[in-house]
């Protein structure tokens, strides 16, 4: 798996949405996506890609296209 | 070797407690090794229950489960091993260890149970007598994974179980501890209390504590996303039902009289249109309680306003001075005390030991930093932004509790 | 002028919504601005709650006390020494207990109330009365609780009065039978507390295969029917039962409470209990206190026209109801009627602090 599906599983694993919805997607623009989602989310990234996320990053980390470049500073290079 | 009357104690006792997990060799628990804080084994579970939790299929209808299920992921233990790196290496848990977990928190006993693992003891763990889903999903998945070969012999170390209220239990599981952990507070302390202890082994107890917030009217009122703020401010308080010793009780408005004016205006708007979102229910008896609570503080204190609002999701009480005795007005369900000041400071002169969280929306640790630090304060453990109240630490109400909970051995 | 008690010498279900509405909310105004002027703690409330006593034009807007202060608090609108009689609701040892402070005015007035409220359910006579209870629970006259107020109460009515109970409890056959003889084909007036009756002399009479020939007799209870609905005993096998051990016909439930005692809610032929012209019930919803509509549930809140001597007039009590209606019952008497539907339940709390030593 390529790391852009990767992240893109992580996503639709822990909020149960389409691929289609990922683009612009924020914290709280979905109901799955609240701080419950957040914890599952900021979990299966950690695991898919084998990092240790900081906190500050957890919590900055609020929208699909922010995360990717938050992830960069961890050696995961995705397309921004 | 135990006597054949301990035995036969033992027998009729045990049959009014249910094994929820682990194992019910309980004397066993004296004469196994302790553990190393850390231990590889107990990370490794810890890492397995967590992926359990947050993958398990009723988690989401769970918000505490996977609260749980995140503190306890592999990353987060492993952050918290390295901040214990200075912890020496002839450190080694004190032996047993017997949680009583708060009646009313069903996932309480997990951390407790994390805590007395990380530490290196076994563990005795009673969970709440009151059936909760949350507590048998848990339960259950401690339960599933100790049946694994890595896990049997940790499975000896462990025991989750559940039992009505009897001072025979408690006396025996007393006997056998090294250290025994009490949440629910003072009435659960003392009831615990009349198990005595045996003469090396000592309490940690988690008595009744206090929290507020303080929120600085005019940066709050600039902030963009104020619905995030409503939703911290609810899972501080009334995702527990504000019975939570960390959920803020008395809300400190600092500001001049308009600008609280406005910012209390739109701070509890918000907070209504939430709970009127997630469809809080109001318990009948809370609604009578809060209403109660609000005319006790206006027979108890002068010049109190009782706010008129639309409905009772909500009880504010207005207050023109901070009383000593505000702690002792506490009440669940959404009712909170207000008080409001140009001035940060004057909750200072009722800071007491029953003082826990202190939550903060608009100010930065810099400032609350130089409000609190150095000023001989008897009480306040924890200043935290607000939506972190509930979040817990191995620091909790001013327990280290992996060195507390450990012992060294010192060789000269 | 509170003293002015002319309201009992009218009809006592004779007043319609219209009627009662005039009479009662200045009867509570009235009321309302007597405590405010002679309980420090009621000033307090109502300034709290920003409530002007003078300006009250619907009764329904008067604030009211949850019955919980009543433990915490000792409400008075009198000087101390002007307290004949403190009256305690009933509880365990270690729960508080809701005191109630009488002077002669208000003890007098409750009496007067509660002796319209019975010849209206008995007749004008006095009639020979079996107390379902024993002597034991009058030893103190100055402060006692509210079985021993109820049976105190009540038994002004009777004359030639019985105890049914020993002091342990337990039916006196002999004694019961002498007083029947004594009162052979007269109509009798039975009085006792639910579970009482339920427990001492219904289980006693049916163990001992007894009958007791209280046919031409006048059964009024009270006192709730919590522990018989524990015991999955309903209100309809209650009456069945009882008259299958005495032949008792006319069983009438009544409502009432120790905080507000004398304005008591009786139970007509057709089983709906009924405000009297001394009283009033709102159904209140939980979620904001508004007044509930014609058969919606909420929680019950009850007016009086009586308490002078404490601010005990509108109270928010912990029991749920339902109003059936208002001035259409069957039975004719004018006034709302309505249902008591339960204890409100002990809310599931979660939390760290919790008592432990109590609910576990």
């Amino acid at each position: 798996m390529t790391n852009e599906e990767k992240y893109n599983k992580a996503f639709i694993e822990s909020f149960r949405v389409d691929q289609d919805r990922l683009k612009g997607l924020k914290y709280q623009d979905i109901n799955a996506w609240d701080s419950i989602g957040h914890m599952l989310l900021m979990t299966a990234l950690e695991d898919e890609f084998g990092i240790e996320l900081d906190i500050d990053d957890i919590t900055d980390f609020s929208n699909y296209e922010e995360g990717k470049k938050i992830l960069s500073k961890y050696d995961v290079n995705l397309n921004i | 070797m135990p006597r054949l009357e301990d035995v036969v104690i033992h027998m009729r006792l045990t049959s009014k407690i249910q094994l929820m997990a682990g194992s019910e060799s309980y004397e066993k628990m004296l004469y196994l090794k302790p553990l190393v804080p850390f231990d590889n084994t107990v990370i490794q579970f810890f890492e397995a229950l967590s992926m359990s939790l947050m993958k398990h299929p009723k988690g989401r209808d769970f918000p505490d489960i996977i609260s749980f299920g995140f503190f306890s992921r592999k990353t987060n233990i492993k952050r918290l091993k390295k901040s214990y790196k200075n912890l020496k290496s002839n450190v080694v848990g004190r032996g047993v260890s017997f949680h009583i977990a708060p009646s009313n928190v069903p996932i309480n006993f997990a951390y407790s149970f994390v805590v007395g693992l990380l530490s290196g003891n076994a563990c005795v763990v009673r969970v709440s007598s009151k059936s909760f889903p949350q507590t048998d999903i848990v339960s259950n998945a401690i339960a599933s994974l100790l049946e694994k070969p890595e896990f049997t012999e940790l499975k000896r170390y462990i025991s989750i179980v559940k039992y009505e209220r009897n001072i025979e239990i408690n006396n025996y599981f007393s006997s056998l501890c090294d250290v025994r952990i009490i949440w629910g507070g003072n009435n659960t302390i003392s009831e615990l209390r009349k198990s005595p202890l045996p003469p090396r082994s000592f309490d940690v107890t988690f008595s009744d504590r206090y929290s507020f917030c303080i929120i600085k009217a005019k940066e709050y009122l600039d902030i963009q996303n104020k619905k995030n703020i409503a939703i911290d401010f609810y899972n501080d308080t009334y995702l527990f039902d504000q019975n939570a010793c960390s959920s803020p009780r008395l809300i400190y408005w600092v500001g001049s009289s308009n600008v609280v004016l406005k910012a209390k205006e739109v701070f509890w708007s918000f907070l209504h249109e939430l709970l009127v979102e997630k469809n809080y229910k109001l318990q009948p008896m809370t609604a009578i309680n809060k209403y109660t609570a609000s005319c006790r503080a206006a027979l108890d204190y002068n010049n109190v306003v009782i706010s008129r609002l639309p409905d009772n999701l909500i009880s504010r009480i207005d207050l023109d001075s901070l009383p000593a005795d505000l702690p002792e007005h506490t009440c669940e369900g959404g009712s909170y005390f207000e008080y409001s000041d140009e001035m940060p400071d004057k909750f200072l002169g009722i800071v007491s030991r029953k003082f826990q969280t202190l939550t903060y929306i608009g100010f930065d640790r810099a400032e609350l930093s130089s409000l609190l630090v150095g000023r001989g304060l008897l009480g306040l453990d924890r200043i935290v932004p607000c939506g972190k109240a509930a979040e817990f630490g191995l620091i909790w109400d001013g327990y280290d509790l992996i060195r507390h909970m450990s012992r060294v051995v010192s060789i000269e | 002028m509170i003293s002015d008690h002319s309201f009992l010498s009218k009809p006592v279900f004779g007043l319609d919504a219209i009627s009662k509405f005039e009479f009662f909310t200045e009867r509570l105004r009235l009321l309302s601005i007597h405590h405010y002027n002679k309980c420090n703690s009621y000033r307090k409330l109502l300034d709290a709650m920003n409530v002007n006593v003078e300006c009250f034009s619907d009764y329904r807007n008067i604030p009211f006390l949850p019955v919980a202060l009543f433990k915490q608090y000792d409400l008075m609108s009198v000087e101390k020494d002007a307290v004949i009689k403190t009256m305690t609701s009933s509880g365990t040892t270690d729960q508080q207990v809701s005191k109630i402070y009488l002077d002669k005015n208000t003890a007098i007035l409750q009496t007067k109330v509660l002796a319209k409220l019975i010849e209206s359910c008995l007749g004008k006579s006095r009639l020979p009365m079996i107390i379902i209870d024993s002597s034991s629970v009058l030893k103190n006259r100055s402060i006692f609780s509210a079985r021993g107020a109820g049976i105190l109460g009540f038994s002004i009515y009777g004359r030639d009065k019985v105890y049914a109970l020993n002091k342990d409890m337990e039916l006196d056959l002999k004694a019961l039978k002498i007083f029947l003889k004594r009162h052979e084909g007269e109509k009798i007036f039975l009085f006792g507390f639910t579970f009482i009756i339920w427990q001492h002399f219904y289980k006693f009479l049916k163990e001992n295969n007894c009958y007791l020939d209280l046919s031409n007799s006048v059964l009024l209870h009270g006192g709730g029917w919590k522990k018989l609905e524990d015991q999955s005993i309903s209100q309809e096998e209650f009456k069945k039962k009882i008259k299958s051990v005495c032949g008792v016909e006319k069983i009438f439930d009544y409502y009432g409470m120790v905080e507000q005692t004398g304005s008591i809610y009786l139970e007509c032929e057709y089983g709906h209990l009924h405000a009297s012209i001394f009283s009033d019930v709102i159904i209140r919803r939980l979620i904001d206190f508004s007044v509930a509509d014609i058969g919606e549930e909420g929680i019950i809140q009850v007016l009086s026209v009586i308490p002078e001597s404490y601010p005990g007039h509108s109270l928010l009590t912990e029991d749920t109801g339902i109003i059936l209606g208002e001035d259409n019952c069957p039975c004719h008497r004018k006034g709302k009627y309505f249902k008591v539907t339960g204890r409100i339940r002990n809310a599931e709390i979660r939390g760290c602090s919790d008592t432990y030593a109590s609910n576990f």
